[in-house]
């Protein structure tokens, strides 16, 4: 297979609730479009950060009963970035779950979990990184998408 | 009216879920479960796989998704395309509703008051509603044992305001079901009921659907609009165990139209100085040995927009009681609700949608 993208980027809190979308073009066909992804680090280690996160959301979301205050309960926190796929003339899916570390296929016959089988058009494709969260100082994010 | 037991909110490997869709309606089929939503977060890819398991195993699934954004998560049924959330912002959620719905899909706000961001992204609902006509149904019991969570108390709290305001929201129960154990919680059960689609729901077969050529389309089938009908109307009970319905007429009705029998979801028109008669059903055999009421004293309900109207201890059994409501003036609405032991906590264990009372003079 041929690397066709490979981009990466340090993303920080900023970035939470916004998306990143690489457009970019596929000019052969291809039987088998292979996306590797990753970012890191998952996790927030820092239990004084967590607890001072964690404490703020339970204020704001009415969880601060003062009978039950246990931050514990809700940690740790997880940065989570979830990956969706545009071909030239459709959607084909999206990948929500927590695993910083994901591989996709794309194929007429078989399709990776979330995603939609069948052919791979050539054109302009799209692929789009949802920022949910970035809880730890920075994040970094690796992209490739690999065709044949 | 025959109702049928459904779970309105799964997940599969498509998203986060942790069985595939085959897993997941075997455990849904040993709990007596005929129907699901499919309601994967962000996508609905797993649907690939729904026409071979209706007809492997005879369940129906309802072709859903559940709107993963950071602002709310938003369940949507009966869609045919993909519907994309990643264009709407915090305060467009109502374009979004509109796109679902000129698909003839509905939208359900999925666990409101769950924690939201940055502990479970976007769960907890911040999207403003500025028009409730737009909204289909609130998942107001989310997860195992739901009545004795916060959350759902909180939701459905927020249901009977809104209900109050003389919205007309269907309120549901959703599992969110990611997983299945042994000893899992107890979950509840929303049944969905149909009338004139008896025969619908019976008697078609599977309808050709989905052709794979095209990537996110999904086809309907008839089953779907019994589904998605009963949704609209809001002949919808939810219980932990026993099926908890009821019926509303007028005594003595001056004209014919008034004699009817209304159910759940449907609004009744009880003319001034009429009594309005309630007719409420406990039925402990459906489902029966798929939950445990140990034998005790329920407490009945009978609830309102003017509070609680008629309470009465009753045994665990299937029996018709009947309530009269002599100062209808005031109602807008009335709904059932029956509390108990279960589970070995004390909690409301099954409560109906609203029938719904205009007043002509």
């Amino acid at each position: 297979m041929e690397k066709w993208l490979n981009v990466s980027g340090r993303i920080d809190s900023s970035a939470t609730q916004t998306h990143i979308t690489y457009t970019f073009p596929i000019l052969e066909q291809s039987s088998m479009i292979r996306i590797e992804f990753n970012y890191t680090p998952k996790t927030l280690t820092d239990t004084h950060q967590a607890k001072e996160m964690i404490e703020s959301a339970m204020l704001k979301y009415g969880y601060n009963d003062p009978q039950v205050q246990d931050w514990q309960k809700y940690a740790p926190l997880h940065n989570l970035i979830t990956l969706s796929i545009d071909d030239p003339q459709t959607h084909r899916g999206q990948a929500h779950r927590q695993d910083p570390q994901q591989t996709h296929f794309l194929s007429a016959d078989h399709a990776s979990p979330g995603f939609w089988k069948g052919f791979n058009p050539v054109g302009q494709w799209k692929v789009t990184l949802s920022i949910h969260s970035v809880v730890t100082p920075e994040c970094d994010y690796q992209l490739e998408v690999w065709g044949n | 009216m025959k109702w049928i037991p459904s779970e309105l909110h799964t997940h599969t490997l498509h998203s986060d879920g942790q069985h595939t869709l085959d897993q997941l309606v075997q455990s849904a089929l040993a709990l007596g479960i005929d129907c699901i939503a499919l309601t994967d977060h962000n996508t609905q890819s797993g649907l690939q796989d729904r026409q071979r398991v209706q007809a492997e195993t005879g369940i129906h699934i309802v072709p859903g998704m559940e709107w993963t954004t950071f602002y709310g998560h938003m369940l949507t049924l009966g869609i045919h395309d993909y519907v994309d959330w990643r264009s709407y912002g915090i305060y467009d959620i109502e374009q979004g509703i509109d796109e679902v719905h000129v698909q003839g899909g509905l939208v359900g706000i999925a666990h409101p008051f769950r924690i939201g961001s940055p502990i479970c992204t976007g769960c907890y609902w911040e999207y403003p509603i500025y028009d409730w006509e737009k909204v289909d149904y609130i998942e107001v019991w989310s997860t195992l044992m739901p009545a004795i969570k916060k959350d759902s108390q909180r939701a459905y709290a927020w249901w009977t305001f809104l209900l109050n305001e003389g919205h007309r929201i269907t309120a549901t129960s959703g599992r969110d079901w990611h997983r299945t154990e042994d000893h899992d919680a107890p979950a509840a059960i929303t049944y969905l009921g149909t009338e004139d689609e008896d025969q619908l729901w019976y008697s078609l077969d599977i309808v050709q659907t989905s052709d794979t050529q095209f990537t996110d389309h999904v086809e309907l089938e008839p089953k779907d609009n019994s589904v998605l009908t009963a949704m609209r109307q809001g002949a919808v009970t939810i219980t932990m165990g026993p099926l908890l319905t009821f019926t509303a007429h007028v005594v003595n009705p001056i004209h014919d139209n008034h004699a009817k029998r209304y159910s759940i979801g449907q609004e009744i028109d009880c003319p001034q100085d009429q009594i309005l008669k309630l007719e409420i059903a406990l039925d402990t055999i459906c489902r029966q040995k798929h939950y445990l009421l140990v034998d005790q004293s329920l407490r009945l309900v009978v609830n309102s927009n003017q509070g609680i109207l008629f309470e009465q201890q009753i045994p665990v059994q299937t029996e018709v009681y009947d309530c009269e409501l002599v100062q209808a003036e005031a109602l807008s609405w009335v709904r059932v609700e029956l509390y108990g032991y279960f589970a070995d906590m004390y909690s409301m264990i099954a409560f109906t949608n609203a029938i719904y009372i205009t007043h002509s003079s």
